[in-house]
């Protein structure tokens, strides 16, 4: 004999087992849970029926009902994890995906190769311990010459045509300008570089501006020798060029060093062997430096008896040139982003 | 200067030194060369040959078949064009196979009749610009002789860089780099014959009124004088070096400048009335005729050469008209001086008038040199012309001073300085190679420098460094690494503060750097309007554009914005770059400050005044990304009085620094400029100053608890008069509760109905929280209330409800 409530728990079983099997999502699934399962759901409502089964009935009736729950909690676990593992593999599958389309576009700004040059020597040089200074553009004659041995009517005044401002001041023609002031800031042993502009009364063309950059060098200590200055020069121009550099001194004369260098490199582009950069020398001039004449110590109130030094000059415009292969000094200033969006760098690399 | 290697071989032997060797040796130890020219390579085999015969060919004007005899064998027939081809004539032949001016000869048919090679003008052989006519040589001479072997076809010019010889006034002949040769390779050195003996007569009377300024004048007199053109070889000579020949006597003068380094001056002797010369200061407005037909006026530091009556010469620049070398002229004083550098180098910039002799004497000539290179003129004049004779004794007025102490110093020191460990008999030896006198006692060296070198190359112990270096050879001595002591790092406030600013600008902003003039730009201000600034002049500005130093740095950033516009609708510019004010004090340096310029540009909206507005917002939005990362306390207001002249005074702000400086304006560009660059309105731009920025206070970075209890928001609307800004409620918002009050975000501003014309709805979400327990909503409703009656006493602020 077959009690009714029996028959019911059939029917209940087929259609939870049916409606869990054939869920669309795990929506549709937590809906069975909620029908079937709950504490009022449908499946566990029925054991409220026992009280309407004879006694001898119930323990089998019992055991059938939590029997067909366990089924259907298994039923929608198979069903859940099957709908996990499709969609699992659809997250998978992406036959239209194109990996090369563009990103999102991030705005993109960029430093003046100057800037670029500047702040990659600023790091090289604090890197080796050399204060990084910065001085005024307007100058008095005394620091750009007076103080540099250049006194007035000296021949040398003519190397560097000045602009010659109303206030009986000048646009330095050089940063070497810095030298004495850096001396009388700072107290010695030390070393620093001053970058900065520098003006020149001279026609512009696409290798002369009136206005450029320069970078001087300037090292104070006790005892500083021509080979000092040598293998200084060496090592700081490695780093400047990123490579191991040649250098040789030949005899050059800047009336604020003595003795007085032009330094040459060994061609960076055939490494000596000789090719049209280089006219066939394996040489290409770089920059002047020398030993810091005592009468420069002495304006800047150092001792000559005590204290020595070297200096150099470096063109920073002719560097930045060099380094973007950039044939017209012009670009620099004339404030165009075509040009000056093109650079890139951080000035760290 | 240029130097003929020929020339120098007369003072010392160049034998078995190529060209590639001295000059090596030259730019090692010596100066830098600009060039090397090899001239006259291919006419080694340039011959004399004398004309036999010399036939017009029939049908062509100019051309002569010439029959000339070479010295060897049959004659040989050569067409000839020169008018001065004829027979008897003894010219210079080029054999096929030299090459002339470039172009191999070659047997070859010219004008219908065999040529067997080519007769040659003192041009075609690189001796002088004569291409009038055939050379004309001594007729003594026999045919078949090489033309090398007497004038100078085959030489090497040497060009050095004058810049690296402004120091060395003894290199300013061929003997002084002969002397630096002769030092390098160890040859000894000849001197030019100086050997004459004195005339008979009185010299010429001298006085020197001012021995300051003339420390040594030496006169002689040359009589039995033919002016006539040089010999070629002295020409050649001369032409090589860029002197054009004139005449034997002017001639002689440009040798001795050219081999001594000593100009020297002919007068003619019937022009010197009285004769007598006197050597006195010009007057101020003095006009004088110089030698090149230009009437001049002098100053009163000019020094003048003076006859017994009038000037005759411009001292140490140039001679004059009156007393010039003529044609007819027999006799000449010859005038050898030293100058005071400085007045010479003065009198010839001021004038215009830089000579030969004033780029010697402007770098301290030698005054031991000058009877030298008087009786070095005399002697070529005596050579050049059989009836030359010295007609008086040498005029010598000296105002002589004593010759400088000898330099004293040690090896020690000269091998500390150049890294060598050479012993003091070494040191000595390179020193008297370049004719130093060296007493060497011990370690200790004392060095008598030669009057040559003493004027003002060498004075001091680093000096003889140099000397003893750059003999040696700075190549040969090893590089050797300074002792490092660890420095006190220092990071300079200006560089540091602009690096930030660039990071943050061009990586976080995406702006792009600019860099500019440090000159104003006077066309570009003609169309943008000026600024009433103070500004610095330029007294010898390189072009009428650019005449004064720039007092602002906006017109920079806009000049870039009106460049680069065409290429770009959306633009974020900046530069970093010093302005210039003059100093109020005479005698500072101007007020040169660092400003901080922004320009931007975005995409035109419907209207104008949209436009403006987004390109504001966009640079505000720059800057308060700046302020924010560089930790700047920045407030924005209304802009005011002082708002620069290229913005908008209508949508622009100042800036202005917690205690009320104000730090910088920003605003939309002014519709008047952003026609006049030809860009839209939907531009703006701000400068501000980075001195002022720099030395703001900037908080640390300092780690706050992450908060524990929940943030409590509170939406606020308040409907104020317009004039009222966003700025002034943020600031009263947050003052209404300093810890509690957290984020203050404006999410919405509204005009129009039910508002009141002229006024505006402004409405903030606040987010209240504690650090030590959950706020209870009463809490934050009393703040609010407070602060609505703040802002309704200080705003006229109502609550909207």
């Amino acid at each position: 004999m077959t009690h009714p409530a029996s028959v019911e728990l059939a029917a209940l079983r087929d259609e939870a087992l049916r409606l869990a099997t054939n869920a669309a999502d795990d929506a549709a699934l937590d809906a069975v849970v909620q029908a079937f399962l709950g504490k009022s759901g449908r499946l566990k409502g029925h054991l409220k029926r026992l009280g309407s089964v004879p006694a001898a009935e119930r323990p089998a009736l019992g055991k059938a009902v939590n029997d067909t729950v366990t089924e259907v909690e298994a039923a929608i676990a198979t069903r859940r994890k099957a709908l996990g593992d499709a969609r699992l593999e659809a997250a998978l599958s992406d036959p239209g995906f194109d990996p090369t389309l563009p990103g999102a576009p991030v705005a993109r700004g960029t430093l003046h190769p100057l800037t670029l040059v500047d702040q990659r020597l600023d790091e090289i040089f604090r890197s080796m311990g050399f204060y990084v200074l910065d001085y005024p553009e307007v100058d008095s004659e005394h620091y750009n010459f007076e103080a540099l041995n250049i006194p007035a009517d000296h021949p040398a005044r003519d190397m560097q045509d000045t602009f010659w401002l109303n206030d009986g001041n000048l646009l330095r023609t050089h940063t070497s300008a810095g030298q004495v002031r850096t001396m009388k800031a700072f107290a010695p042993p030390f070393r620093a570089i001053f970058p900065g502009r520098v003006f020149r009364y001279e026609a512009t063309d696409a290798s002369h501006e009136h206005t450029f950059h320069q970078v001087e060098g300037l090292c104070i200590d006790r005892h500083v020798s021509v080979p000092h200055l040598q293998a200084s020069m060496k090592t700081l121009l490695s780093g400047v060029f990123g490579r191991e550099v040649k250098v040789r001194l030949r005899p050059g004369y800047f009336p604020f060093v003595e003795p007085g260098f032009e330094l040459d490199i060994g061609c960076l582009v055939c490494d000596g062997a000789g090719c049209p950069v280089c006219k066939r020398s394996g040489w290409v001039e770089l920059l002047p430096c020398g030993l810091v004449h005592p009468n420069v110590l002495r304006a800047g109130g150092l001792d000559p008896d005590e204290w020595q030094g070297w200096a150099f000059g470096l063109g920073l415009s002719r560097l930045v040139m060099m380094r973007y292969k950039i044939d017209d000094i012009r670009h620099l200033l004339a404030g165009d982003v075509r040009f000056l969006s093109q650079f890139s760098g951080t000035g760290l690399e | 200067m240029k130097y003929s290697l020929h020339w120098i071989g007369k003072y010392v032997d160049l034998e078995g030194l190529s060209v590639d060797t001295i000059a090596a040796h030259l730019i090692r130890s010596v100066c830098e060369l600009e060039s090397v020219v090899h001239l006259g390579a291919g006419l080694s085999r340039v011959c004399v040959a004398r004309v036999l015969t010399a036939e017009a060919i029939a049908g062509k004007k100019h051309l002569q078949l010439c029959s000339v005899d070479v010295g060897a064998g049959a004659p040989v027939s050569v067409v000839c064009g020169a008018p001065n081809a004829r027979a008897g004539l003894v010219t210079a032949f080029a054999p096929p196979g030299t090459v002339v001016g470039g172009r191999e000869i070659k047997v070859a048919s010219v004008g219908g009749v065999e040529s067997a090679g080519m007769l040659c003008s003192a041009a075609e052989l690189g001796l002088t610009e004569d291409h009038g006519g055939i050379l004309e040589l001594d007729a003594a001479i026999a045919p078949g002789t090489l033309v090398s072997t007497f004038l100078p076809i085959v030489d090497t010019v040497i060009e050095v860089d004058n810049k690296s010889i402004t120091h060395r006034p003894d290199l300013w002949g061929h003997l002084g780099l002969a002397r630096e040769i002769a030092a390098i390779f160890e040859r000894p050195l000849r001197l030019p014959d100086t050997d004459v003996p004195d005339g008979p007569g009185h010299p010429p009377a001298v006085s020197v009124d001012r021995p300051d300024l003339c420390p040594r004048y030496v006169a002689i007199a040359i009589a039995g004088l033919t002016v006539a053109p040089s010999p070629i070889a002295i020409q050649a000579l001369l032409h090589r070096c860029g002197v054009r020949p004139i005449s034997n006597v002017v001639d002689a003068t440009n040798y001795v400048l050219l081999e001594l380094g000593q100009p020297v001056h002919a007068f003619d002797a019937r022009e010197l009335h009285g004769g007598r010369i006197v050597v006195r200061a010009a007057t101020e407005g003095e006009r004088v005729t110089t030698l090149d037909a230009q009437p001049r006026t002098l100053g009163a530091g000019d020094l003048l050469i003076c006859d017994a009556g009038r000037p005759i010469a411009l001292a140490g620049v140039m001679g004059l008209l009156n007393s010039e070398v003529r044609p007819d002229t027999t006799e000449v004083v010859l005038e050898a001086a030293t100058f005071r550098p400085d007045c010479v180098r003065r009198a010839a910039v001021r004038l215009g008038l830089r000579t030969e002799a004033s780029a010697r004497f402007e770098k301290s000539l030698d005054p031991l040199t000058p009877p030298i290179a008087a009786r070095r003129f005399a002697r070529l004049v005596m050579d050049l012309i059989p009836e030359a004779r010295v007609s008086s004794r040498l005029a010598d007025v000296w105002a002589k001073a004593p010759p400088p102490a000898p330099i004293r110093t040690t090896a020690a020191y000269v091998n500390q300085r150049l890294g060598t460990a050479l012993a003091p008999a070494e040191i000595a030896r390179l020193l008297e190679r370049l004719e130093f006198g060296v007493v060497a006692t011990g370690d200790a060296i004392e060095v008598t420098v030669p009057s040559f070198r003493a004027t003002k190359d060498v004075a001091i112990p680093e000096d003889l460094v140099e000397e003893v270096g750059r003999l040696y050879g700075y190549d040969r001595i090893p590089a050797d690494q300074p002792r490092a002591p660890i420095p006190v790092p220092y990071r300079h406030p200006d560089r540091t503060f602009h690096r930030a600013i660039r990071t943050v600008l061009s990586f976080g902003a995406a702006a792009t750097e600019i860099q500019s003039y440090s000159f104003d730009s006077e066309p570009f201000l003609d169309r943008i309007g000026r600024a009433s600034l103070p500004r610095l002049g330029v007294r010898n500005p390189i072009s009428s554009e650019q005449t004064h130093l720039r007092p602002a740095l906006l017109p920079s950033v806009l000049a870039s914005l009106e460049r680069s516009a065409p290429h770009a609708p959306r633009l974020r510019l900046y530069e970093i770059g010093r302005v210039f004010t003059p100093a109020t004090t005479a005698g500072e340096l101007p007020d040169q400050p660092y400003r901080l310029a922004l320009a931007v540009r975005v995409p035109a909206e419907a209207d104008s005044a949209a436009s403006q507005r987004a390109a504001y917002f966009d640079l505000k939005g720059v800057l308060d990304f700046l302020f924010d990362r560089l930790g700047l306390g920045i407030l924005v207001a209304r802009a005011g009085e002082g708002t620069p002249p290229w913005l908008n005074p209508a949508r622009s702000a100042e800036l202005r620094t917690a205690d009320g400086r104000v730090a910088g304006h920003a605003g939309a560009l002014h519709p008047a400029v952003a026609e006049a660059i030809g860009v839209g309105l939907e531009c703006a731009a701000a400068e501000l100053d980075l001195e002022l920025l720099r030395d703001l206070p900037r908080p640390e970075a300092r780690y706050v608890a992450t908060p524990r209890f929940p943030a409590v928001p509170f939406d606020l609307s308040v409907i104020v008069p317009d004039r009222v800004t966003h700025a002034e409620i943020e600031l009263r918002i947050r003052a209404a509760h300093a810890t509690w009050v957290k984020d203050v975000a404006l999410t919405g501003v509204y005009r129009g109905a039910p508002i009141p014309d002229g006024q505006k709805s402004a409405t903030y979400r606040i987010l209240f929280q504690s650090a030590d327990r959950t706020l209870a909503m009463e809490e934050v409703n009393d703040v609010v209330k407070v602060l609505v009656e703040a802002m309704s006493h200080d705003l006229g602020a109502w609550l909207r409800v």
